[in-house]
């Protein structure tokens, strides 16, 4: 666990320091611009004495002085070194674009990435296994056709651009679900039940878009362990034994069904985290995605860290908890 | 299936927990408004002293009063403007780190300056000054502050603002290395004669002069007393810094200067110079820490809006400030009519769009071809006359749009090929195909700035003969089987046209059809707005797709001065290095009035289209937006000035019972006839 999380830190660490248009050379880009901007900025109206200075070069001093600004030395291994220390002593940093502490911007933004995580994955669980489970029961009818369609039509669209079809027609045309955010402005003057109500009208579109992709892949993963699992000989045994069908299916297959879902587990918690940066740019919510992706933008590298660093970590609990998942469903694997 | 079940349940519970969880959340987003602090409490600073010099009683004086008002004496006060920003603000300072945001415009526009321009007749008219004059030298530029002029605080705008403005811009403490250059170099000092007289002190004698010492206060009794600190700069900024203090240099710096000077004229040929050796001097500097200490605060204001709250990375609301001291004024009065005027973060301008077509923004831009020719071409509000399409020719500087050829480039160099390449782009073709004939084409490089602008100069149009016969002359006479041109030497006729914004693709593409034609391969070359900038400016382009932002006089020097070229990191993309061009761009910069630099202007421009580094491409002479009818504007509707309805002018108003009206017809989806769903104002179109 813990090389993968130097090995990771390491690489997009040094990535973000040789990706052109860090913090020292938007100021030097600021500085070039300056000559046809900073005219109204400086006396009512314009001046031409000031191309003189666009020359774009920053003295040593006015470098060192920003850089300081932005804990960036010449020494990238320090750096790093630097920034590991400060971190695994729980300091994420302060964010460049917006000067505020990396763990307070991802504290106020865990809430509504924990909202769509746990009811997306609810709805996935509560939804494919059953959905499944009948697809392989009933495999190669009609109705297992038919979903078969719709699953991999909604696989095939990106969330993001079913986001954008949604918000059109539902939210522009037809008017009957609001054109994006978390909730509504007057949130805050509305009741408990208006509040719930205001979050779940909100969060219809939105969690339309973050179920379609996971749908399929969830579906046809159940769908064929069940049909696997129908045909071993365990199953025929049972039946021969005189066990009911329904309990065959329901108690020993669709149990060892489970176990490659559970260790899928784990990794549907870099769901909650992760987000989706696109469906939340669409929607205009302010989400732990939105943030990575803005702070990757922007070049904020101590935003682009942190949130790496807590994905890493996450997703490496993801795992651990996979682990306990299998261990729980599966007899098989016991913890000593 | 037990299992399952119990997971499932984990699940649902989980969701119920984090909803009624969120539901019962106070203060969900964290808005955070303007505090408020009472005259009273505020502790006023030591002021600065008074100059030594007289007054002079010799001035001539000017007060910008007799100019026409250009707002609505009909307009009424009330109402929310809402609209939109793409991202938000990284913090509300204006000056240091990050400062340099869109948002920053809508900050800026309610600071006031010592003057400002009349939108039509572009003469000075009043600010926070009641009055202004010229020494007769043109280096000093006497004002007297109105003395009604206040700050949303309440306090009165001093003399000691514009010193403390001065000063603040020279300290270290703001990290903004360009304003310490220009507060230091462009200014030299600021009198003060009293409480509301001061003299802005220029270094050299220049044009506009007014202008260019029409300087904004900074609230010192907001910001406090500056503190004096040690800091370490190179030696020759050290002692022009010295100088700018009016402080004398002390006896170990000057001996260093002398011993660094003796060691660089020692040095021989062929050796590295010495590296300027870094001394400390004491300056004056702004509180500790407080670029970080103000990100979030929120300065007073002399102009009619200030932020009264916001909630960080979703909206800012700006508030009217109801006893504006400048609200009766000749040139304010009937302006600034909204009370509030909100921004919302909407990232995605889809959804700005949608949200538009609801009526929850009053206004969308409707500049691009796409949106005006197709997504905004039908509009369901428009038809039943909720909603107007405006279209309104301006008068005013354009930026610059070009197409720059690096003339570092062995190839580019030679001036025929380049008159080839300039024949062979069909940018009419562009403008009529790819723009919907929209935008202009430009015939020199600074195009509304009035007499400024070349009368008669015409940009090189498309003309497939002089292509062929130029590309010939450079030796571009065979054609390969590719359709492509070749020379002796084997070197195609094929260039890179870099630029930044993907949605140029199909204009260049355009340019590149036509020029396959006459065998004149464009290759397209596009990355990221950075890294494309970063090429640019360190020349490592063949042919640079561009433009410039517009000042309120021609600017040369930057991008076609010789002292740039062949240097990296400027922005002479063209690389051009003319001793004719240069030498009228230093006239230009230093003539003083105005017909010679209107002259000097013409010839440059002359000059340069004989030339060729670079061709001009297009403008856009207008603003086009679709507007909600509630949102009134005069019966002239904007100025030649104007950069939309709503802008810093502030001409516009919201008719509050309209709009309650029109809501209402919007639920029963009833139609009204009586307005024109577009409107086309050409009142300014082509030169004045």
């Amino acid at each position: 666990m813990i090389p993968t999380f130097l090995v990771i830190t390491i690489l997009v660490y040094f990535l973000c320091r040789t990706v052109p248009g860090g913090p020292i050379e938007r100021e030097k880009e600021r500085m070039m611009m300056a000559q046809l901007e900073e005219g109204a900025q400086s006396s009512g109206s314009y001046n031409d004495e000031l191309d003189k200075f666009a020359t774009g070069e920053l003295s040593d001093e006015d470098k060192a002085e920003l850089m300081a600004q932005y804990n960036i030395s010449d020494n990238a291994w320090a750096d790093y070194f630097a920034w590991l220390g400060r971190t695994l002593s729980g300091d994420l940093g302060v964010s460049a674009t917006y000067n505020e502490p990396v763990s307070k911007l991802v504290i106020n933004r865990m809430p509504i990435s924990i909202f769509y995580g746990v009811i997306s994955m609810f709805f996935i669980y509560g939804i494919c296994v059953p959905l499944g489970v009948l697809k392989a029961l009933k495999n190669e009818s009609l109705s297992d056709n038919i979903s078969s369609f719709f699953v991999f039509v909604a696989y095939a669209i990106p969330g993001y651009a079913f986001g954008a079809i949604l918000l059109v027609y539902f939210a522009g045309q037809w008017q009957l679900f609001p054109l994006g955010n978390f909730v509504s402005d007057h949130y805050d003057s509305l009741g408990f039940w208006g509040k719930i109500y205001d979050l779940l009208h909100h969060a219809v579109l939105p969690m339309s878009c973050y179920l379609i992709g996971s749908f399929a892949f969830m579906t046809m993963l159940v769908k064929n362990t069940m049909l696997d699992n129908l045909s071993y000989d365990y199953i025929r045994t049972a039946l021969a034994k005189g066990v009911p069908y329904r309990k065959a299916v329901f108690k020993h297959a669709l149990d060892n069904s489970l176990i490659p879902l559970a260790t899928h587990f784990g990794n549907s918690i870099s769901i909650i985290i992760g987000g989706s940066f696109l469906i939340e740019t669409v929607f205009n919510i302010e989400g732990f995605g939105l943030l990575g992706f803005n702070s990757l933008e922007s070049r904020d590298y101590e935003v682009v860290m942190g949130v790496l660093a807590i994905s890493c970590i996450l997703q490496m609990v993801g795992n651990l908890l996979s682990d306990i998942c299998v261990a729980y469903i599966d007899p098989r694997v016991k913890f000593d | 299936m037990k299992k399952y079940l119990t997971v499932v349940g984990f699940l649902f519970f989980a969701s119920i927990l984090t909803i009624i969880l969120l539901a019962a959340r106070k203060n969900t987003f964290l808005r955070e408004t303007r505090e408020n602090i009472s005259i009273a409490d505020i502790k006023r600073p030591k002021p600065f002293p008074i100059c030594d010099e007289q007054w002079p009683t010799d001035l001539v004086w000017h007060n910008g009063m007799d100019q026409d008002i250009f707002s609505d004496p009909k307009a009424t006060k009330g109402g929310t403007w809402n609209t939109s920003l793409t991202s938000f603000p990284p913090n509300f300072r204006q000056v240091g780190p990050d400062s340099n945001s869109g948002f920053r415009g809508a900050m800026d526009d309610n600071d006031l300056g010592l003057v400002d321009v009349h939108p039509v007749t572009q003469k000075l008219i009043p600010a926070l000054a009641k009055e202004w004059a010229i020494s007769k030298d043109r280096t000093i530029v006497y004002f007297k502050i109105d003395p009604d002029a206040k700050w949303d605080d309440g306090m009165p705008v001093i003399a000691d603002d514009f010193i403390f403005r001065l000063k603040a811009m020279r300290s270290p403490g703001i990290v903004a290395p360009w304003y310490n250059q220009y507060y230091s170099t462009m200014v030299s000092d600021i009198l003060k004669f009293d409480k509301h007289k001061i003299a802005v002190k220029l270094p050299s004698p220049m044009a506009d002069t007014v202008l260019k010492a029409a300087m904004r206060p900074l609230p010192y009794h907001y910001y406090g007393e500056l503190r004096e600190i040690r800091k370490k700069y190179p030696l020759s900024r050290a002692i022009s810094y010295l100088k700018r203090d009016n402080k004398e240099v002390p006896p170990n710096i000057l001996k260093i200067k002398d011993e660094y000077e003796s060691s660089v004229t020692s040095a021989k040929e062929g050796e590295k110079t010495p590296k300027e050796p870094s001394v400390e001097i004491t300056v004056e500097d702004v509180e500790a820490n407080w670029v970080k200490n103000h990100n979030w605060k929120i300065q007073p204001r002399t102009g009619p809006y200030n932020i009264s709250s916001f909630i960080k990375g979703k909206e800012v609301t700006f508030e009217r400030n109801k006893n504006w001291w400048a609200k009766d004024k000749k040139y304010y009065k009937n302006r600034y009519n909204v009370d509030q005027i909100r921004y919302t973060v909407i990232r995605d301008t889809n959804l700005a769009f949608e949200k538009f077509k609801l009526g929850q923004l009053d206004q969308f831009a409707l500049l691009l071809p796409n949106y005006w020719h197709s997504k905004a071409k039908y509009l369901d509000p428009v038809d039943r006359g909720y909603m107007q399409k405006l279209w309104f020719y301006t008068q005013k500087p354009e930026g610059s749009s070009q197409i720059s050829f690096n003339l570092d480039h062995p190839r580019l160099k030679d001036k025929n090929l380049r008159l080839g390449i300039i024949y062979a782009l069909n940018i009419q073709n562009m403008l009529d195909t790819v723009l919907y004939g929209d935008y202009e084409r430009s015939e020199t490089f600074h195009e509304g700035y009035g007499e400024y602008s070349h009368p008669t100069l015409k940009a090189r149009r498309f003309n497939p003969q002089k292509a062929i016969e130029y590309f010939n002359k450079a030796g571009y006479t065979k054609i390969a089987r590719d359709g492509v041109r070749i020379n002796d030497k084997g070197e195609i006729l094929s260039f890179k046209i870099l630029y930044a914004a993907p949605f140029h693709t199909q204009r260049i593409l355009a340019l590149q059809n036509e020029a396959k034609k006459l065998g004149l391969h464009l290759e397209l070359d596009n990355f990221d707005t950075t890294a494309v900038f970063k090429a640019m400016l360190n020349k490592e382009h063949e042919i640079a797709w561009h433009g410039w932002g517009a000042g309120l006089r021609p600017q040369y020097r930057g991008q076609f001065h010789q002292s740039f070229a062949h240097k990296k990191q400027n922005n002479n993309l063209s690389n051009l290095d003319d001793d004719e061009v240069s030498q009228m761009i230093d006239e230009y910069r230093f003539a003083l009035d105005t017909p010679t630099r209107v002259e000097l202007a013409h010839k440059i421009e002359e000059r340069l289209f004989e030339l060729a580094p670079a061709v001009p491409t297009y403008k856009v002479p207008y603003f086009r937006q679709g507007l909600w009818r509630w949102v009134k504007y005069p019966p002239f509707i904007a100025t030649p000035s104007n950069d939309m309805i709503m802008d810093a002018y502030g001409l516009f108003w919201i008719d509050v019972e309209l709009q309650k009206e029109i809501r209402a017809k919007m639920t029963k989806k009833e139609i009204i006839y009586d307005i024109p769903p577009l409107i086309k104002n050409t009142r300014y179109k082509g030169a004045p």
